[in-house]
């Protein structure tokens, strides 16, 4: 394994900063995985995209909200002049505010799963997002809503491997009956036992975030189960990219490596990696990658051999 | 604002807790814990058998808090998006009138339900200039 960067590149909303600051408009493409895009108009947010979560498209049409049909319609008269949600708007068939809610749910969906990761971008001024003007979120409240987010998910249940695992309802009730809401029944109803939360909402046209939080709550009261690790490719596309983002975070402590390490058990085909400072666990980078390591630069040539020496061990 | 005695307003998504949009104060200071507030408060009355009457679905239209500083009134949306969205108002206890401020809340909702008038009259508008 060779080493080639290490710098830590920053973060996706540290990525975005500048382009915020200076109100320009463009989109932001995000060329690692999970992938996606962030559109700005004069600094603001004005949509974010991410194929591991709903758009504005599923959460309309896969909700039952709108018919496919009138979607695709309105995409066709709109596209060219980003004024898909001015035709929604005109054509009497949402409601400005529906407009607005379902566009901004996206975006922080979107966020959720880009902003905190560490990946290549690259801006192209002027782009916009054929949805055209519904909301403009600041850099700073967007945020300030995942890191809320990721707090109360934490809160709910702290292992995140119950996202991307599938959701197996038990099988009897720990109790005489329960009170389900509507998306805690959509998520029981349609659980499979083979499709993970991120799979289940984008089934059933619900944003991300709602049925990771409702799963969590669900397995905290000892109703659902984390199964499998989901099949998906979404599902494994968030697990590769969060143990990746595991794998790169800055260690607190520093890091000693065991002469003969202990090979950690491998969890049906991927890897968690919570701590460092045990043996450093393989993890899926595709060859030719640069590998970033998190490292300042107060740490030494030795140890970086050494780190590099145990790496080459694990292999 | 048109509610007398309204001291601050905000649209909540109650399902993720996130606030779409506010005006006027909020009595934390921060919308995100008003709106965590709200959604909890929601998710509470909702989740409470008793109160959502268990078995039979039904819905929950609003929930009035009598508080020291005033009063808390959440009103579900039920037509629009599923009734995931959710309308805080605080009002004051000594300016507002909380019957008045209820219809008032339910002829707001009716009309963010709503859709857009067709705008023919305002492009034949532009035209003339």
């Amino acid at each position: 394994m060779r080493v080639t960067d290490l710098r830590t590149p920053p973060k996706l909303r540290d990525a975005l900063e500048p382009w915020c600051a200076s109100g320009v408009s463009g989109a932001l493409r995000v060329l690692d995985a999970p992938g996606g895009s962030v559109y700005l108009v004069d600094g603001l947010i004005e949509y974010a995209e991410c194929p591991v979560v709903s758009g504005v498209d599923r959460l309309l049409t896969a909700s039952g909200r709108l018919p496919a049909e009138s979607w695709r319609a309105a995409l066709a008269a709109g596209r060219t002049q980003h004024r898909v949600g001015a035709e929604l708007l005109t054509g009497g068939l949402l409601t400005r505010i529906e407009l607005e809610t379902v566009t901004v749910l996206a975006v922080f969906d979107a966020a959720h799963f880009l902003f905190d990761t560490v990946v290549e971008v690259r801006f192209e001024p002027g782009v916009r997002h054929p949805l055209g003007p519904a909301c403009g979120l600041e850099l700073r409240a967007v945020c300030d809503e995942v890191d809320r987010r990721k707090r109360l998910l934490v809160d709910a249940w702290p292992d995140a491997s119950i996202d991307t695992a599938a959701v197996v309802p038990v099988r009897r009730l720990p109790n005489q009956f329960v009170a389900l809401t509507a998306v805690q029944w959509e998520v029981v109803a349609n659980a499979d036992r083979r499709r993970s939360p991120i799979d289940l909402a984008r089934l059933l046209g619900r944003d991300t975030y709602t049925v990771l939080l409702e799963v969590r709550r669900m397995a905290r009261a000892g109703l659902v189960e984390p199964g499998r690790p989901g099949g998906s490719a979404a599902a494994e596309s968030v697990a590769t990219v969060r143990a990746r983002a595991a794998a790169i975070v800055p260690p607190r402590r520093p890091v000693r490596i065991e002469p003969e390490p202990v090979e950690p058990e491998p969890i049906d085909g991927y890897e968690i990696v919570t701590a460092l400072d045990g043996p450093l666990p393989r993890r899926a980078v595709e060859e030719d990658r640069p590998v970033f390591l998190g490292f300042e630069t107060e740490y030494t040539e030795e140890t970086l051999l050494r780190i590099r020496d145990g790496l080459a061990a694990l292999r | 604002m048109a509610i007398q005695g309204a001291l601050g307003v905000s649209l909540i998504d109650y399902p993720s807790g996130s606030t779409i949009g506010t005006a006027g104060r909020s009595p934390s200071g921060e919308d995100d814990f008003t709106a965590d507030g709200a959604a909890r408060l929601i998710h509470a009355t909702v989740d409470t058998a008793a109160f959502a009457t268990i078995s039979r679905p039904d819905h929950v239209d609003n929930i009035v808090i009598t508080a020291g500083n005033g009063y808390h009134l959440l009103h579900v949306l039920s037509s629009t998006l599923g009734g995931r969205l959710v309308l805080y108002l605080w009002l004051d206890r000594v300016l507002g009138n909380l019957a008045i401020t209820q219809r008032s809340l339910r002829s707001i909702s009716a009309q963010i339900a709503e859709h857009e008038p067709e705008p023919a009259l305002e492009r034949e508008y532009q035209f003339q200039h």
